[in-house]
């Protein structure tokens, strides 16, 4: 098991309500998990829960377990968290500090005290994996958003990690944009045998990739399993709060139902729409 | 009653000059250099004039007047284009490096290269803060500079709290790649002296030890 939270429960101190209630979940090795709820729901802070951010840097009540590749993120320095668990924040301005684009995705690596030779191939493979090798020399500041997120994505593979969690990085790019990124990281997925957690609002984009999908609510977990399962369960339940495929909503509206048949990319939706013709 | 300022004048200013053309060949970014000098011009106009009326009352000659305020002026433009040569030649990342190598810890020399990298970054937001502003109707160039000062505070205030966040999120990014997790930082490009920066380390030497010793020869005579 990659990740294994069991009845965690998180309140920031100095706040009245709680942001995690009563999390438990379990996420196997190699999974696309994709979590989705409102904005101030809780993934991140589900999220810096699992790289030991929290407790770590931001006090509080903590309550219950969590494990990540057999380590406790409460115990263990993140810096050595960071190293089986990499974390991509929001905005990529934040997260990229030197001047060209091939010193960023050193910098981790160059923190961690290796060989040059060893950064040299680790950060080859991390520009060929986002496909960003043409940017090495640039500067971070005349990039697109697209390619500063690539950049930052590339920064936190170069350290390897077993597990990558991505805290809505498409918030800044444009849909196509987007859609690219969320196939190219499930690509990565099934080639590198990585496990990928990221938050995402817009499920059309990235319901393809997913293994996973995981509603969350006011702190908890209100839906939790296959994508195809959840989108049918929560269109049962008419539940309006997260952005469900389009398309599958209007399979819903058209009587295309079903818990295994319901579609959720173009494809399924052509074949179950020709299908009821014949 | 010009010659023996003249003289003096003319053996400061072409050397400095000399020796930053030289830096300039060496460095390859003569026409950036000019460019940037362009800017300066009414500066440099400013500092002639400060030094003519700030010498008006002791009532020297007329020619030692002229002397002194353009000595000013080619000190203050050898001074802006030793600043100017440094910076376009030293990128902050390198600068980095050499506060590293010169032993300063690592904390140093990461906060002024953030500081370098994110100085476009609050610029952009400062910008997008004005724009917003604007389109409710703040003026920032209108009324008594009390007012304008007033106005300001709705710039600054919105720029800092977003500061505030930024310097979180940053702190977050930091943590998660391994800030400070080893005791003996590697670097990946690592700074090395070529052929041109000894040349160069040379030219500036030279130049130096040329005026100590006209200095001492006394050459230059009526400097101030």
């Amino acid at each position: 098991m990659a990740i294994e939270v069991s009845n965690l429960s998180f309140r920031y101190a100095g706040a009245t309500q709680w942001a995690l209630r009563n999390i438990s979940l379990s996420i196997e090795e190699g999974e696309f998990a994709v979590f989705t709820g409102a904005t101030g729901c809780g993934k991140s802070t589900l999220f810096k829960c699992l790289i030991g951010l929290i407790p770590q840097m931001y006090p509080g009540e903590y309550l219950g377990r969590v494990v990540v590749d057999g380590l406790d993120p409460a115990q263990t320095p993140v810096s050595r968290m960071a190293q089986k668990v990499g974390m991509v924040f929001q905005n990529p301005d934040n997260q990229l500090f030197a001047l060209t684009v091939e010193n960023d995705v050193a910098f981790a690596l160059e923190n961690l005290g290796l060989e040059r030779a060893e950064i040299e191939r680790r950060i080859s493979k991390a520009f060929k994996m986002m496909g960003i090798e043409d940017l090495r020399k640039r500067s971070p500041f005349e990039l697109s958003g697209g390619q500063k997120q690539r950049v930052a994505i590339a920064s936190i593979l170069a350290l390897e990690p077993d597990i990558l969690i991505l805290d809505e990085p498409t918030s800044s790019l444009d849909g196509a944009t987007a859609k690219k990124l969320l196939e190219e990281l499930g690509e990565i997925r099934r080639r590198e045998g990585i496990t990928v957690l990221i938050s995402e609002h817009r499920l059309d984009l990235v319901v393809r990739e997913a293994t996973r999908l995981i509603v969350i609510e006011e702190g908890q977990i209100v839906a939790d399993g296959e994508p195809r399962e959840v989108v049918h369960d929560l269109l049962e339940d008419g539940y309006e709060k997260v952005e469900l495929p389009k398309l599958s909503r209007l399979a819903w509206m058209l009587g295309l139902r079903g818990a295994d048949s319901i579609p959720v990319t173009r494809e399924e939706f052509v074949e179950r729409f020709l299908g009821v013709g014949k | 009653m010009f010659g023996e300022y003249w003289g003096g004048m003319l053996t400061v200013s072409s050397t400095i000059i000399l020796t930053q053309l030289v830096l300039l060949r060496l460095a390859r970014s003569a026409r950036y250099m000019l460019s940037t000098m362009r800017g300066a011009i009414p500066l440099v106009a400013l500092v002639f004039l400060l030094s003519l009326l700030g010498v008006l009352e002791s009532a020297v000659a007329y020619g030692e007047l002229l002397y002194r305020a353009s000595a000013s002026s080619i000190r203050f433009l050898a001074f802006l284009t030793s600043f100017n040569i440094f910076f376009l030649t030293t990128s902050p990342d390198e600068f980095g490096q050499l506060l590293l190598k010169l032993r300063i810890p690592y904390v140093y020399s990461f906060t002024f290269v953030a500081a370098v990298r994110l100085a476009p970054v609050i610029a952009d937001e400062a910008q997008e803060i004005i724009d917003a502003q604007r389109s409710r109707g703040v003026e920032f160039e209108k009324g008594n500079p009390l007012k304008r000062l007033r106005v300001l505070v709705g710039l600054f205030v919105p720029l800092l709290i977003n500061s505030l966040r930024r310097a979180y999120e940053m702190a977050e990014a930091l943590e998660v790649k391994c800030f400070g997790a080893s005791e003996r930082r590697t670097t990946y490009k690592e700074i090395r002296a070529t052929r041109r920066d000894i040349l160069a380390a040379i030219v500036i030497l030279a130049a130096f030890t040329l005026v100590l010793t006209a200095k001492s020869l006394k050459l230059f005579t009526g400097l101030p």
